[in-house]
This record gives structure tokens, C-alpha cells and sequence, in this order.
């Protein structure tokens, strides 16, 4: 996957932020995507694993859900003409500052209207590289953090050449081992779920 | 805290009863304005009367070939239809602000019944400012809120107008206004030449619309107007008794709105179609653009939803167009309960909420600041920026 | 994709880490009880998939602790399993979850060493010495290699004799330093079949050929002298093969040493005359002679002079026994009983014994011999069935040689003569010789105890090592050790050795043959060797030293055509 914009943000704060976004494609946004925001005037890019996508109804909608005979152009109008934006949370689970990923709270988030952006395969590769982010995903609040785990590994995994899979499945299933060694039964749901 | 409460509570109660008694008393005198609408008969005398009232600025319904109690039901949608609708809205100038200009911002949809693809949909947004060579700026003097209201209403006629020439190239074509296609413009005296060019301008989008085969339709929503009830109070009327003053009022139909009296239609049906006896007609008429309308239940069986719409004498009188009109417009509303879909859609394109106007503002700062300007904002403007606005914050 | 290609996309690959070989850290313990290692987890990536760490260990192997400023040898002494989570056991991983199962056992799921720490070395001292201390909290644990084991070990040379190969290092070479190993007495323990006589001959060529030491060895099944049969009936050469010259087989039995073809160097025979009431006491447990009858054979012999076996046994005079009966200074039955015990000195049961005197006197010959020396092999022929004979004959020797090296020693500190060459005697069955009842005052319990005082000192072979007098074993100096499986003789093994616990645990895994466990003086620390192969190279080996001359017969025959 190649790096594009897949939206604005709509509010923020350091552990996370909110984008609004127009209808999705088929690919984007999607669950456990690792997106990035600049921040601090370009100086930073916060990176972030999208963790709910919300599509909001209105009245309007709620009309039509009960309209019988719905004529396919209205559907089709909702979905790709209406601006209520569909609303992407992120995660924050860490920054680039220069050429160097950190897995930690970014020093600033980013700013209302900023673009939003997909992570290239290289970027995952580099961020996933190390495993010290699973540890914010863990302590999240509101993210439904199993799930989420899960999601980005897979794509961490996939991101990958095919050669180079097996071993960082491994690594990471090892790292979660770590954090998770005191809830055997949690981290084995996720070992089954991580397997190829 | 602002408003308290506990200290409107008796006069809210006021305000109840009061609306109560109202509604009971319109409800007395509607039964005698029904049957005014049945027993009424056109005749010599009847347009006489019109005729005299005519005379006095009177703007009532003159009634058309149709029977004026007649009830036309619901015609077939035919299968492949345009509808094009536009909406306006705008940032008002504001003389506390940080510089004087105003922004006028179309919305249109032009939905193809029949072919299941998603609607176009454009915005256009166009910002009017001091020293602008643009439109009628230059001679406007102090732009006010019902100038800027005027444009708005030229550019959504004028947007239906531009887009009805490219569909109506491949299929009927209905475009839709929110609003009455007889323009209300209220302006002072120093105006006049800026009406006469709004004026003129909206014709000739009418021309065009002609031109092209579109079906114009105005569609006024919750319709407080009386024309038909002035008609029936006409009727009632002696020819010796009609004057300036006389006509004021609609005497015993006082407080009946036409809608009150078309609330019998039934969903789908429509009302006769009635010329408007407005003085401001004349002027459409000229251009052989006279302006007639009738009212419409476009709401559903336990949910009425009476529409008045508004439609040029060359739609009136062609009832096979009129059809398509009806029909659309009864579709439109079917999905979005009760008010066409399109001008609901084209309303929210158009719409300027309340953070992008901020938003609108801090570019126009930022612009002003990067030409070395400092802005500064009235204390009163700067006081409503920072109290109203809503707090929300990240998550939710 | 190729590694510069992720190389490109900034990829950092784990194998370009490099990673060092240490299997562990040190977590705990103490020095009396050893070391807690945690092992490391498995890394596939590196060839080490779960659990392949703890499968390539065991107990007698070596490891290294690097600590902060030397480094320890230790010896694994036990192996188990342990993981992070206590609730591990109850939650495993499905059986068919590769995956899971893999994860855990790189992460929570790693194996634990006891090891026992043995040796230290510093920066300056090149020498390993006994360690005193015990390495810090996580310091990393590295297999023991090659060259570790070699430093300990030193270089086989001409008193470093090659006893065999550590666990799982064929290349390296453990070496026994003979001289410490003959200074004190040595054991050499297993149950019967471990291998026993092939380690005894194999330090015994290693004695011979570095002449620390002169050998007696009483050779009670024929494993020593010319040649030896395996069970599978292989043919190895004994030690008066593998050394031409120095090496003297006298046997007992001089028919069935020509009937197996055996070179023999002398007979031995013992005159009854010869034979002394100390040269039998120690068959009482063999005889089964009561305290009392043992008190009637220093009666007997002072009575009856020389001949008092003589006359016990002669049933055509019987004078001299009639006579002490009715004078009622032995009792009856007494007398009785030690008659039908002494019946089998008769000279047509025992071919070895001579009524009166013997024509040459074997001991003068033997002490000579050892004197020069000349290594003795003892063959005993159908005699070593007969422990009676056995128990005698090693006894009667052994006194005279001892009591001739006391003497000899005696002179020497006075300055009138020359040391004794230090003497070794082997001896099997050892406990009938060290039993805890007779110990105290048998000939072999001095030597065990008195250390070198005389320059001579035990190899003691033997398959019951609990049945030795404690303090004899807490003597022995240096214990080559094979399998046991009796708990009680794995308790003697170790006895008088500090921190030995440890190690029982070794001791119990070893192979049932050629592998043995060396512990004691002879080497710097214990260890499980898997013992040299008794073979062609054993036998160059041998030649390499002692070979000039038999180089120099060869090349005789060679080039100068003599035969």
C-alpha cells in the first residue's frame, strides 16, 4: 500500500485524534490501518492505529432507512455525495521526529484540518521493527485493545516480504508473551488469532 | 447563567393558552371557509370583482381553467426523470467584523431518476468584498442582509439554470427552488437599480429554462400565504365594498391560510392551479413568465405535508409537464418526508454551519495579517466567538 | 528479497545482531549448593527453537559463567523445567498450536541448571584454581568449549596422561596427572560390566609409561598381563604386550596362562611354612572364623613353630594337635573348625602352595623387580575364582612388600640408601581387603591411611564401594567413577569430597559404559569423561615413549635384516 490522504482531522488530543472522512473505499480507512498526522508545523508525524470507524446517522438518514422503494440514486447519493463525514478515532502509538520512530505520546497532536494519511508499507515496516507500541495499545482506554493488537500486527505482518513473516510473527508473539505473561488465557487467545 | 427560567414560566403559560385559544377559534371559522371554496362560483361578477380588487394591489388567487375546488390526483413518475435542485446560504456582512465582506455559497444536486448512479453534487462559493469589481457591488452602496439575500436567490435560479441545459438534453427535467418563483424583494428606495438588475437577471435564467425544456418549480415549504382564502373573502365580498382598506383584511377568514384550506388533499393530490394576482407578477408576465401555483399534500397517509408550488404560466398551462412536476415532486418527498430530497441535499451542500464560518474567518485573518494588517475584532464579535462556541473535545 | 534489499527499506534484520553463545544467566544460589541458571529462551531465527537448549544439555557437562572480572568453570549437576507464569502447568498450550506453543517457549516457558562451580580463573593467573567465591547476579553462561575445557585440562604430556573426552567434545582431551594421582590411593568404582578393568588398564598403561610409578596389581581375573577378551570376544593387548619390556606377568597358575597363551615372566608359590597368623587373619570374614578362633591361630603358631599350618593339616601325625587338645589350651571344637578351614591350603587344592618351603622366594624377587622398575602383573588363573586364594596371596605379598619398603624408606632417611620407587598396588574386590570390620588393622588400611609416607599407594577397583571403611575412602585421593545405580555406593563415592552432593546426580546418568566420572586430586575439577578407546592409537600412544627400543628392535629388523 502506497502512502495517500484519507482525510482531515477533526479534533485531537495527545493520546489520540479524530478524522473525518468521505465515503470510505473498499481499502480505507480500515481497522488496525496505521495512519500519520504531522504535527509540531511538519516537524513530527504522529502515528496512529485506527481503532473505530463511525458512521453517523442524521434524521435525513433515519428517513430513508424506513422508505420503502428506495431508488438505487439515492442510495448511492448518501454514500458518496453527503458530506457527514464518517468519523475514523485513532490511536496515537507513536511519532517520527527526523528520520527516528518512537514508540511513545507524541510531544504535540496534531492540529484541527490537518491531513491525515495512510502509512506506506515502508513506514509500518520501520515503525513495527520494534514492539514497545503493543504496550500503549494495551493501556488504551477506549480502544478495544485485543482487537486492535491483532489488526496491526497483521498488517505489520503483511507488510512484510513473505520470507521474513514467519520470523516476525514469532518476534512479535514473543513480545506479547512478555507483556501478557500474567493472563495466560488472554494471551493465548491472541497467539491463536496472531498464527498463521 | 443567562436566561432564568423559573422567571418565564407564567408568560410561557400565557403563551400556551393563547396558541390554544387560536387554534380552537381557527378551527370554528375553517368549516365556513371550506364550503366558501365549494359554493364558490366564476363568473362575470366574481372576475369583476377581481378586476376592481386588481386595481388595489391586491394579491390574490385568480383562479385558472382549472375548477378551483378540483382535486388532481397523483399522476405516474415516469421512469427516467431529472430533478435538479439548488440551495443558497451566505455570511452576511458584519460591521463588527474584521473587514467588510460577504460570502454567497450555492449548492446543487441534479439527481437522474432512472440510472443508478450517485447524484452530481457541487458547492460554489464565491466571496464578495469592498473594492470587488464583481456583480452589483459597485453601486450598491452599504450592502445589506436582503441584497445579499436577493443575489442569492439570482445565482440559485441561475445555477438550476446552467445545469438544466446540459440534462434536460437527456431527459425531463425538473429543477426545483426552495422557495417561490415569484421573487420577494424587499429594498429601499436607493436600491431600485440594483432590484431592477436582480430582477432582470432572474428572468433571464428563466428564459433560459424556458429555452432548454426544463419543468421550474418554486416549492415553499409550511406556506402561512393566503391568496386562495383572499380569493374566497373576494367572493364574499359586494363589488361596492371593495377598497384599499377593505381588502386589508381577509374579514371572516382572518388568521386561514390556504394551507388550512387545502388540508383535504389527500397524499398525493393536488390543489387547482391559481394565477397570483400580486403586482409583482406584472412584471414576470412581461416576460411571459407570469407566475401561478397550486398546493400539494406531498406527505404520507397519517403525516400530511401541504407544499405550495409555485410554477410559470408555460408549466401551468401544460398539464402533460405539470404531471411530470407533481409526480417528482411527490417522489422527492416520499424519501425524505415530506420536502423534496434534492432541495433538502442541495440545502446541505449550500449550508455555511457555524465552524466553518470560524473557520472562514481565521483565513481571512490569516490573509489579512500576511498583507501586514492587524485585524481587530470588535470586543462584541470577539465576546459571541468565544461564548457560543460548543465545547467538544477529543474522544467524544 | 534479498538482505541489501532490505537493507533499502531501513529493515533491521535480528540476525545481524550478533549473538553471542551464552545459553544463560546466573539467578541465584549459593557456593555449597550450587548455581541457579535460567537458560535462555529459544530463538528459531538463530537455530534454537524452543526448548532445544535445554534438550542439548546434561548433567556432567560443562559451562563457563563469565563474571565481571573472571570467569568460572561449573559442572551441570541437574536440569528442569520452569516459566514465568506458576499457571502455566494448568493452561499449556494446545497440543496442535505449534504457533502458541512456540511463542511460549521463547518467552515464558525456559529450562533451569543446577550447576556447580569448580574452578575460577582471573586475568592475571592463567592457572584455574578452586573457586572461593561465586559469580554475580546475571552473569551469562556460555557452554563450555573446546578450549575452556582444554585450559583446565592442560596438555596431555609426559606426566598428563589422556583418560578420555568430556561430554559431547570428542576433540578435547581430559588428562589425569599421574603424579598427583599416585601420590595418594585411588579408586576406581562402577557396578561390574560398566567397563571397570579398561579404565584401570588405561591409567595403568598411563602410569607405566610415564614411570610415575612402579605397579603391583593383583590381576584376579587375567585383565592385566598379556591379553584380554571382551565380552563380544574382541582381543586387547594387556599391559606386558603394550610394554616389551618393564612389564613381568608372574602367575599362580602356570598351566592356564600357557593354555590362553599368555607370556609369563615367573611362578609364584607359597610355602606353608611361609605363611604367618596376619597373612590369615584377614580371611577370617572369608572363612567365616569367629575372634576366637582367630586368637587360636596366633596360639597355634606360637605353639607350633614354622610348621603349625603343616601340622594342622597332617593327618597322618597328629601328635602335636592331640597334644594341645588335652591340654585344653584350645577348645576342641576350636581347633576342629580351623582344621576344616585350613583344608583348602592343602597343596592338591591350592597348586600355588608348597608344603614347607618355596624353591625361590618370590617376594625377594618381586621387590627387586619393583625395585628396578619393573611393573608386577599378579596373575592369579582359576585361582581368582577362589577369593580365599585371592585374599591370601595379596595379603602375604603385600606385607612383605610394604613391611621391605618401610624398611627401605627407613634406610633412606637415614641416608643409607636409596628411595623405593613409589609403588602402586591395584587391587580388586577391594572391600574384602577395607571391610569397616578389618580395616583398622590390615595391612591395606595402613597404606590407605598412612598416604606416601612409604612411597606406596593403593589402586583400589572395586564394584561396591560402601562396603570400604569410611575413613579409607575419605583417604582415596582420586575416584574414577562409573555407573552406579546403589544409593548407598553413590554416598561412598563422594565421601570426604566437599560440595559432592551436587554431583550424585551426574553420577546416575552416566552411560553404562565407558563413561566414568573423575573427581579428586588427580584432575582441577570433576569431570564426566567419555573414556579413551582401548585401542590401536591407545597402543601408539603408549609406544610413542617407552617405544625406542621397541623403535629401535623394529628398525633392526628392518634395515639391519636381524630377527
Amino acid at each position: 500500500m502506497n502512502e495517500m490522504n484519507i482525510g482531515r482531522l477533526l479534533r485531537s488530543a495527545t493520546t489520540g485524534y479524530v478524522f473525518g472522512c468521505s465515503v470510505p473505499e473498499p481499502e480505507v480507512p480500515h481497522f488496525g490501518m496505521f495512519v500519520k498526522a504531522p504535527a509540531q508545523r511538519g516537524q513530527s508525524e504522529v502515528v496512529g492505529l485506527i481503532y473505530n470507524i463511525a458512521i453517523e446517522d442524521d434524521l435525513f438518514v433515519r428517513q430513508m432507512a424506513a422508505t420503502p422503494n428506495l431508488s438505487e440514486t439515492y442510495i448511492q447519493d448518501q454514500r458518496a455525495n453527503r458530506q457527514v463525514p464518517i468519523e475514523v478515532s485513532v490511536l496515537c502509538v507513536g511519532y517520527r521526529n527526523g528520520g527516528q520512530y518512537a514508540h511513545a505520546l507524541p510531544p504535540q497532536p496534531p492540529i484541527t484540518l490537518d491531513w491525515i494519511n495512510t502509512c506506506a508499507d515502508a513506514e509500518v515496516r520501520d515503525f513495527t521493527q520494534r514492539h514497545d507500541y503493543l504496550q500503549l495499545i494495551l493501556d488504551a482506554p477506549d480502544a478495544p485493545a485485543d482487537e486492535l493488537i491483532v489488526a496491526a500486527l497483521q498488517r505489520a505482518v503483511e507488510s512484510r516480504p513473505p520470507e521474513d513473516r514467519e520470523r516476525y510473527r514469532r518476534e512479535a508473539g514473543r513480545e506479547l508473551a512478555k507483556l501478557l505473561s500474567r493472563d495466560l488465557p488472554r494471551l493465548q487467545r491472541l497467539l491463536k488469532r496472531l498464527a498463521p | 447563567m443567562g436566561l432564568e427560567l423559573n422567571k418565564v414560566t407564567a408568560s410561557v403559560d400565557a403563551l400556551g393558552a393563547s396558541a390554544a385559544r387560536r387554534i380552537t377559534d381557527l378551527n370554528q371559522r375553517l368549516p365556513a371557509a371550506k364550503a366558501m371554496l365549494s359554493a364558490i362560483r366564476v363568473d362575470d361578477e366574481l372576475m369583476k370583482k377581481i378586476a376592481a380588487a386588481r386595481a388595489h394591489r391586491w394579491a390574490g388567487a385568480i383562479p385558472s381553467s382549472e375548477n378551483i375546488n378540483a382535486v388532481f390526483p397523483l399522476p405516474p413518475h415516469p421512469a427516467r426523470l431529472n430533478v435538479i435542485a439548488a440551495d443558497g446560504s451566505q455570511i452576511y456582512p458584519d460591521r463588527h467584523g474584521i473587514a467588510l465582506y460577504y460570502l454567497i455559497n450555492i449548492g446543487s444536486i441534479v439527481f437522474r431518476h432512472g440510472r443508478d448512479e450517485a447524484p452530481a453534487t457541487n458547492s460554489t462559493p464565491q466571496v464578495f468584498f469592498e473594492g470587488d469589481e464583481s456583480d452589483y457591488a459597485e453601486e450598491a452602496g452599504p450592502i445589506n442582509s436582503e441584497m445579499v439575500n436577493a443575489m442569492r436567490d439570482v445565482r440559485e435560479l441561475g445555477e438550476l439554470a446552467s445545469l438544466a441545459v446540459i440534462e434536460t438534453e437527456t431527459a425531463p427535467t425538473v429543477t426545483l427552488l426552495d422557495n417561490g418563483l415569484l421573487m420577494y424583494i424587499s429594498l429601499r428606495e436607493h436600491n431600485r437599480d440594483f432590484g431592477e438588475g436582480i430582477i432582470t437577471d432572474y428572468l433571464r435564467h428563466l428564459d433560459t429554462l424556458r429555452t432548454c425544456g426544463a419543468i421550474p418549480v418554486g416549492i415553499v415549504d409550511r406556506p402561512r400565504a393566503a391568496n386562495v382564502v383572499r380569493l374566497l373573502n373576494l367572493a364574499k365580498m359586494e363589488l361596492s365594498e371593495i377598497t384599499s382598506d377593505s381588502l386589508q383584511s381577509t374579514g371572516p377568514f382572518a388568521g386561514i391560510t390556504d394551507a388550512m384550506l387545502f388540508a383535504f388533499l389527500k397524499p398525493g393530490e393536488r390543489s387547482a392551479m391559481f394565477d397570483n394576482a400580486a403586482p409583482d407578477n406584472d412584471r414576470y408576465e412581461k416576460k411571459k413568465h407570469r407566475i401561478f401555483f397550486f398546493y400539494l399534500n406531498a406527505g404520507r397517509p397519517g403525516k400530511d405535508s401541504i407544499l405550495r408550488v409555485e410554477v410559470p404560466e408555460w408549466i401551468a398551462t401544460d398539464r402533460a409537464r405539470l404531471d411530470v412536476a407533481h409526480a417528482a415532486i411527490v417522489e422527492q418527498c416520499r424519501v425524505s418526508d415530506g420536502f423534496p430530497y434534492t432541495l433538502m441535499r442541495a440545502h446541505e451542500l449550500a449550508v455555511v454551519t457555524a465552524g466553518e464560518r470560524r473557520e472562514f474567518e481565521q483565513m481571512v485573518i490569516g490573509s489579512l495579517m500576511r498583507q501586514g494588517i492587524a485585524p481587530s475584532v470588535s470586543q462584541k464579535a470577539q465576546g459571541k466567538q468565544w461564548t457560543g462556541s460548543g465545547k467538544r473535545r477529543y474522544p467524544r | 528479497m534479498t538482505d541489501s534489499e532490505l537493507d533499502k527499506f531501513g529493515i533491521f534484520k535480528k540476525s545481524d545482531a550478533p549473538r553471542d553463545n551464552s545459553i544463560g544467566i546466573v539467578i541465584g544460589g549459593s557456593l555449597s549448593k550450587g548455581l541457579d541458571v535460567r537458560l535462555d529462551f529459544g530463538d528459531v531465527e538463530h537455530g534454537v527453537p524452543a526448548g532445544k537448549i535445554i534438550e542439548d544439555m546434561a548433567v556432567g557437562k560443562y559451562v563457563v559463567i563469565g563474571g565481571k572480572s573472571k570467569k568460572f568453570f561449573a559442572i551441570v549437576t541437574d536440569i528442569s523445567l520452569d516459566s514465568n507464569n506458576p499457571d502455566l502447568p494448568k493452561a499449556p498450550p494446545d497440543p496442535d498450536d505449534t504457533f502458541t506453543a512456540d511463542v511460549y517457549g521463547s518467552s515464558i516457558a525456559f529450562g533451569r541448571l543446577q550447576v556447580s562451580p569448580m574452578l575460577l580463573m582471573d586475568e592475571e593467573s592463567k592457572e584455574p584454581r578452586p573457586v572461593k567465591t561465586i559469580p554475580a547476579h546475571f552473569s551469562k553462561v556460555y557452554e563450555a568449549t573446546p578450549q575452556d575445557v582444554n585450559l583446565v585440562f592442560g596438555q596431555e604430556d609426559a606426566s598428563h596422561w589422556h583418560i578420555g573426552s568430556p561430554l559431547d567434545m570428542e576433540g578435547v582431551k581430559v588428562n589425569l596427572d599421574l603424579k598427583r594421582f599416585v601420590e595418594r590411593s585411588s579408586g576406581v568404582f562402577g557396578k561390574s560390566g560398566t567397563g571397570k578393568s579398561f579404565i584401570t588398564r588405561t591409567i595403568l598403561a598411563g602410569i607405566i609409561k610415564a614411570q610415575s610409578a612402579v605397579n603391583l596389581i593383583f590381576d584376579m581375573h587375567n585383565d592385566y598381563g598379556w591379553a584380554v577378551r571382551d565380552e563380544h570376544g574382541r582381543e586387547y593387548k594387556g599391559l606386558r604386550q603394550l610394554f616389551t619390556s618393564g612389564v613381568q606377568v608372574i602367575t599362580l597358575d602356570p598351566e592356564t596362562s600357557r593354555h590362553r597363551g599368555s607370556k609369563v615372566d615367573g611362578t609364584l608359590q607359597i610355602g606353608l611354612d611361609q605363611i604367618e597368623p596376619e597373612d590369615v587373619e584377614m580371611l577370617a570374614g572369608v572363612f567365616g572364623l569367629s575372634d576366637v578362633q582367630v586368637g587360636a591361630l596366633y596360639y597355634l603358631r606360637r605353639k607350633l613353630g614354622k610348621q603349625w599350618i603343616a601340622q594342622l593339616l597332617d593327618e597322618h601325625d597328629t601328635a602335636a594337635v592331640d597334644e594341645l587338645e588335652e591340654a585344653e589350651k584350645v577348645q576342641k571344637g576350636t581347633l576342629r573348625a580351623i582344621q576344616r578351614k585350613f583344608e583348602m591350603f592343602r597343596p592338591d587344592r591350592m597348586g600355588f602352595i608348597r608344603n614347607g618351603m618355596p624353591p625361590d622366594d618370590m617376594v625377594d624377587y618381586i621387590f627387586n623387580a619393583l625395585n628396578r622398575g619393573t611393573n608386577i602383573v599378579l596373575e592369579f588363573g582359576v585361582y581368582g575364582n577362589t577369593l580365599a586364594a585371592y585374599v591370601l596371596v595379596a595379603n602375604f605379598l603385600t606385607r612383605r612388600i610394604h613391611a621391605k619398603y618401610v624398611d627401605k624408606k627407613n634406610k633412606a632417611a637415614g641416608q643409607v640408601g636409596e628411595e623405593p620407587k613409589p609403588l602402586v598396588i591395584t587391587i580388586e574386590e577391594a572391600h574384602k581387603f577395607l571391610d569397616p570390620d578389618i580395616a583398622q588393622h590390615t595391612i591395606f588400611g595402613n597404606i590407605a591411611r598412612e598416604l606416601r609416607k612409604y612411597n606406596v599407594t593403593l589402586l583400589i577397583v572395586d564394584q561396591r564401594p560402601s562396603g570400604i571403611d569410611d575413613e579409607v575412602m575419605s583417604q582415596i585421593g582420586t575416584r574414577v567413577t562409573c555407573l552406579l545405580d546403589n544409593e548407598a555406593d553413590i554416598k561412598a563415592v563422594f565421601s570426604g569430597v566437599s560440595g559432592a552432593g551436587q554431583l550424585r546426580e551426574v553420577l546416575a546418568r552416566l552411560d553404562t559404559q565407558q563413561q566414568a566420572l573423575i573427581l579428586g586430586h588427580a584432575v582441577p575439577m570433576p569431570v564426566v569423561v567419555k573414556t579413551r578407546d582401548y585401542d590401536e592409537k591407545l597402543y601408539e600412544a603408549v609406544v610413542d615413549s617407552v617405544g625406542t627400543s621397541r623403535k629401535h628392535a623394529e628398525r633392526k629388523k628392518a634395515i639391519d635384516g636381524e630377527e
